[in-house]
């Protein structure tokens, strides 16, 4: 916009120049451009920042989508690791992330309920409640590959499970835990207080108020932490190579029977420069990529459609 | 929790259906109702007003202990219905709230279908044995909150396409589902356009044959319009308490005829 600007010599006492408002007076307009310039600097770098982050990752996904895609044949799929095959860690990788997912949602979602609300009732319970979620944030943030040597010490060595799918999935439950006690906490507390005072003023009482209405309404929310941190959980690797061991064969039993899955066929074969070798470590991960991708599609779009909150 | 238990008084039988006795609310240290003696009268509309933060809200919640897990909030006094004290150790508050239906400031329906918004209160308490009954008491509970004819076809629609004025009439319905004796309404026509107010307002003229009303707003024409009996509060304390024409016609406290005439600003 072009504004007239005032002629500096001009009698100071002038009327003009005595009633100039902010957006007549030059310097004002000279900061406000530096600002505008900032600003745009501003969106500037993040978009930079955004690249810098996504190229890397597209450029990986395309890569192992590509190779992966090449990789795709039938022996390889029904194979077993022997026969250069997919088909025993498959299933392998899917039974720990089952064991897993069956024993942590039951815990966590009760925990989760449990830290939303019931536990505001007294001092101790609120003392208690926030132990429970400091030391589950701390969970969170534990290197895995220690929880797998924790596994070993304990439950295959001293339960003596062995190398085991039992083992395995029960360290990759104690990593989900955090996940699922978390996002059912949050979507628990996201329903409003306006319906939770309908709800007491009909004379329901907590536990019929969670049944029937806050337990529904956040279930959406749950569900997508659930099957968020199954996704983290199909990606493990470092955990169970202390607690699954990895075999050659179909899993054979729940305890003392070692067991395969994808994230190892990665780590083994894809140090191994054979093309039978690097093509299995490409369908592998092309395999936990789409798991992956799936399942977190499935929370993102499916189940935000459901919410009614 | 009460510290002290005053002795119930006995009194002749419904002489006033609610009674409050010296009552003093706190949240924490901050005392926002004081020294309140009040009398609301069996099938009638009671209306409470005041500026804002005067203490009807507060007030009102207490007539069903609303405020019972608010945390630091306490009361002293004595709140009696029908002679039974509510805040006595033999009240059970879920059981209170049966009795005591209450419909909150903007429209609050779950996010469920019509029906299953008037079915709440009915499967909670389990005051049905089969479908039939339970379809009956809907219907019943739509029909006296003036809603059944709009709804009747669509039931199974979600509570959330009503509008605003629809909305409310479905939170009296399911306040009405598990038959109270009386009903708490906390300005339930504030966040509603002039045409469903004045259906709401309608309704409530209706609803005092068989419920006892007490409703708090700071619209002086609609308590002009609805109520019985009328009380002021001003800063926590009851200024004025009178019969609706006269209190509006001739206010004997000049604190009142200053609020009525729109002088007297929020606290």
């Amino acid at each position: 916009m072009q504004i007239e600007s005032e002629k500096d010599g001009e009698g100071p006492k002038g009327s003009d120049i005595a009633r100039k408002l902010p957006w007549q007076d030059p310097r004002v307009l000279f900061r406000y451009k530096l600002r505008r310039l900032a600003d745009k600097m501003v969106v500037a770098v993040t978009i930079l920042a955004v690249v810098v982050v996504l190229y890397p990752l597209l450029d990986i996904l395309f890569m192992f989508f590509y190779r992966g895609a090449l990789a795709i044949s039938i022996p390889r799929l029904t194979g077993l690791t022997l026969q250069f095959g997919l088909a025993n860690a498959i299933v392998g990788t899917l039974l720990l992330v089952s064991l897993s997912t069956i024993i942590a949602v039951p815990l966590g979602v009760l925990g989760g309920i449990y830290l939303a609300e019931f536990s505001a009732q007294d001092q101790m319970s609120k003392t208690f409640a926030g132990t429970v979620r400091f030391l589950s944030d701390v969970l969170s943030g534990m290197p895995s590959i220690l929880l797998g040597y924790v596994g070993f010490l304990i439950l295959v060595i001293d339960f003596g499970w062995g190398l085991s799918p039992l083992a395995g999935g029960l360290i990759l439950s104690i990593l989900m835990l955090p996940y699922v006690i978390k996002t059912t906490e949050l979507s628990i507390r996201k329903v409003p207080l306006k319906l939770r005072e309908a709800a007491t003023a009909l004379g329901a009482t907590k536990t019929q108020m969670v049944n029937r209405m806050t337990f529904p309404l956040a279930l959406p929310g749950i569900l997508t932490g659930i099957i968020l941190s199954m996704s983290i959980s199909i990606g493990e690797t470092a955990p169970l190579l202390f607690t699954a061991g990895f075999s050659n064969y179909y899993p054979c039993g729940l305890t003392n029977c070692q067991v395969g899955f994808l994230t190892y066929i990665i780590y083994t074969f894809a140090k191994i420069p054979t093309t039978d070798s690097l093509s299995l470590a490409y369908l592998s991960a092309f395999l936990l990529i789409s798991f992956s991708l799936v399942l977190n599609m499935t929370a993102r779009i499916g189940l935000r459609r459901l919410s009614k909150i | 929790m009460r510290e002290e238990s005053i002795p119930r008084n006995p009194g002749p039988v419904h002489e006033s259906y609610i009674k409050i006795q010296d009552l003093n609310a706190f949240y924490g240290n901050l005392q926002v109702l004081k020294n309140i003696r009040l009398d609301f009268q069996e099938h009638q509309v009671s209306a409470i007003m005041g500026p804002s933060g005067c203490g009807k809200t507060t007030l009102i919640r207490i007539l069903n202990r609303m405020n019972d897990d608010v945390p630091g909030f306490h009361i002293e006094g004595n709140v009696t219905i029908q002679s039974l004290d509510i805040y006595g150790r033999q009240v059970d508050p879920v059981l209170l709230k049966m009795r005591v239906g209450m419909v909150f400031q903007s429209p609050n329906p779950f996010p469920f279908s019509i029906y299953e918004n008037v079915a709440f209160g009915p499967k909670i308490h389990k005051l049905f044995k089969r479908k039939k009954e339970l379809n009956r008491i809907v219907k019943e509970s739509l029909q006296r909150a003036a809603l059944w004819d709009e709804v009747k076809d669509r039931l199974a629609e979600s509570a959330m396409k009503l509008s605003g004025g629809q909305q409310q009439r479905l939170c009296i319905a399911r306040a009405l589902a598990v038959q109270p004796e009386i009903l708490l309404m906390d300005e339930p026509a504030s966040a509603l356009d002039p045409g469903s107010t004045s259906k709401i307002e309608e309704l409530i003229v209706e609803l005092k044959q068989n419920y006892t009303v007490v409703i708090v707003t700071h619209n002086i024409q609609q308590a002009a319009r609805i109520a019985d009996s009328v009380v002021f509060l001003y800063k926590g304390e009851v200024v004025e308490t009178g019969r609706a024409p006269t209190f509006f016609e001739n206010p004997s406290n000049p604190m009142t005829e200053k609020y009525l005439s729109g002088q007297l600003s929020s606290v």
